[in-house]
């Protein structure tokens, strides 16, 4: 018997069934990789989608941040344009009355005495100049710039833009700038915008205090600064909640509770810190910490 | 040049600008002005024998407008008061007029026409100078005839010549009134209506 086509046949498919089996487990496999690979893709769009509507949101929160700066920026100024119009009505009031006697002159042929008014004239524009500048400047939107800044320069530019609620409401201000520049990170504008906000909360609080005053120091702790401004009012109630959004205590109309919790946010966003305590023997002090640049 | 038929001005305010704009204005329109930068220094000079007009911010250091605007009534009611001032609000304003400014203006101002109204005022002291210099050079007796001659005209006009209710009005028997009006030259008829 010749068993050898046999064995071979057999052989061969034994083989073939093999190859089929393999191919048919590959071809599973294959599937499987196939449907994997699809999911993977869904997930990954799903993935990429997600994250295009968290990077858009994120931005759109972004913008929220800034307008709320601004708007809360504006806000402040708002709380000063009483004091910024009767600043502004003096010199303006000085011109027009210069005006009418330069015409008056002018018509009795006194030129000298007219010239002498325009000089005048002069120093009232370049004075309403100043205020409508600091205001400006003031007002812009600011970049999200940190950068290298002196200090005392924030402080000074936003004493000069309160300066008239202090002579209107006769508060006093105790201040001995150092003599040396300080400069610390953050942006000009924002660092002026939290210390006029501080400012202006203690121009509230001494509403009807006698012998008011405001003390502001400035001081350099080795890679820190300080900015403590401090009132002689009543001081707070929750000297913990004061930053806390839509904390106020003043009344309806004069403040939303924004003022504060933007001012610590920025101070944050310096890589600073701002603080709030009572004194003794009555008052609030405000600890604006920045780093040195 | 100072115009000896106009009134002398004060000017009180803390703004140096406004005060010496001002003081120069009104001297080239003629008139003596005293500028003040406090309003206590500005009551004293007053109080001594001032008879003008008086123009002065409401928002100073030491004593504010409205106060000076009282202290200044209790001297001399007559005394007209303009208040001037960069804080206008209504309120502010009636409060100024019920204590007896003779106006409120907001800062800035029309130049112009505080210098009208301080002519307008400054002629209406002069007429008032003038009457007190004319009492001035009377003697009691006439001004105390004055005075009896138009009080009993005035009670005639209002009683429509009545004799009676005059009488009773003034307190006087009705020989005494007689001889009173004769005396003055009254006579009762015009006042019969």
């Amino acid at each position: 018997m010749d068993y050898a086509p046999l064995g071979i046949v057999s052989g061969l498919a034994i083989y073939l069934t093999t190859i089929i089996l393999i191919s048919n487990n590959l071809n599973k496999k294959n599937n499987i990789i196939k449907a994997e690979r699809d999911e993977l893709i869904l997930l990954n769009s799903r993935y990429a989608a997600e994250i295009e509507k968290r990077e858009k949101t994120e931005r759109s929160l972004k913008l929220a941040e800034q307008s709320l700066e601004q708007s809360s920026k504006l806000a402040e100024i708002g709380q000063m344009s009483a004091a910024i119009n009767h600043e502004i009505s003096q010199p303006l009031s000085a011109l027009k009355t210069y005006l009418s006697s330069m015409k008056i002159l002018i018509d009795r042929k006194k030129i000298l005495e007219a010239r002498s008014n325009f000089s005048r004239v002069d120093d009232l524009i370049d004075r309403m100049e100043k205020i409508t500048t600091q205001l400006k400047l003031f007002s812009r939107k600011s970049d999200d710039l940190t950068e290298k800044i002196n200090i005392l320069d924030s402080v000074d530019a936003s004493l000069s833009l309160i300066s008239p609620q202090l002579i209107d409401k006769r508060i006093r201000i105790k201040y001995q700038p150092p003599n040396e520049k300080l400069v610390v990170i953050g942006d000009q504008i924002k660092i002026q915008q939290i210390i006029i906000n501080l400012l202006n909360n203690a121009v509230d609080a001494l509403e009807n205090i006698e012998g008011a005053f405001i003390t502001i120091e400035v001081a350099c702790k080795k890679d820190e600064t300080q900015v403590k401004i401090s009132d002689n009012g009543i001081g707070m109630d929750e000297p913990n909640s004061v930053f806390d959004p839509f904390f106020t205590t003043k009344a309806h109309g004069k403040g939303v509770g924004l003022g504060l919790s933007i001012s610590y946010d920025l101070a944050m966003k310096f890589g600073g810190n701002l603080k709030a305590n009572n004194i003794k023997p009555s008052g609030s002090e405000f600890t604006l910490t920045l780093r040195n640049g | 040049m100072v115009d000896q038929s106009k009134c002398d001005i004060i000017v009180i305010d803390d703004e140096e600008d406004v005060r010496e704009s001002l003081k120069q204005l009104f001297s080239l329109e003629g008139f003596k002005v005293y500028a003040m930068a406090n309003a206590k220094e500005a009551l004293e000079f007053i109080s001594t024998k001032f008879q003008g007009v008086i123009i002065s911010d409401i928002r100073m250091p030491e004593m504010d407008g409205l106060t000076f605007l009282k202290e200044v009534k209790k001297l001399n009611k007559l005394l007209p008061v303009i208040l001037i001032t960069g804080h206008g609000d209504i309120k502010l304003a009636v409060k100024s007029l019920k204590l007896g400014a003779t106006d409120f203006l907001e800062k800035p101002f029309n130049p112009n026409d505080l210098v009208d109204q301080v002519k307008v005022l400054s002629s209406q002291r002069q007429t008032v100078i003038e009457s007190y210099k004319g009492l001035e050079s009377s003697s009691l007796k006439e001004m105390t005839d004055y005075f009896e001659k138009n009080r009993i005209c005035y009670s005639l006009e209002k009683h429509k010549g009545s004799i009676l209710s005059v009488m009773k009005e003034l307190k006087l028997p009705r020989r005494t009134l007689n001889e009173k009006m004769a005396k003055y030259k009254i006579n009762r008829q015009l006042f019969i209506s």
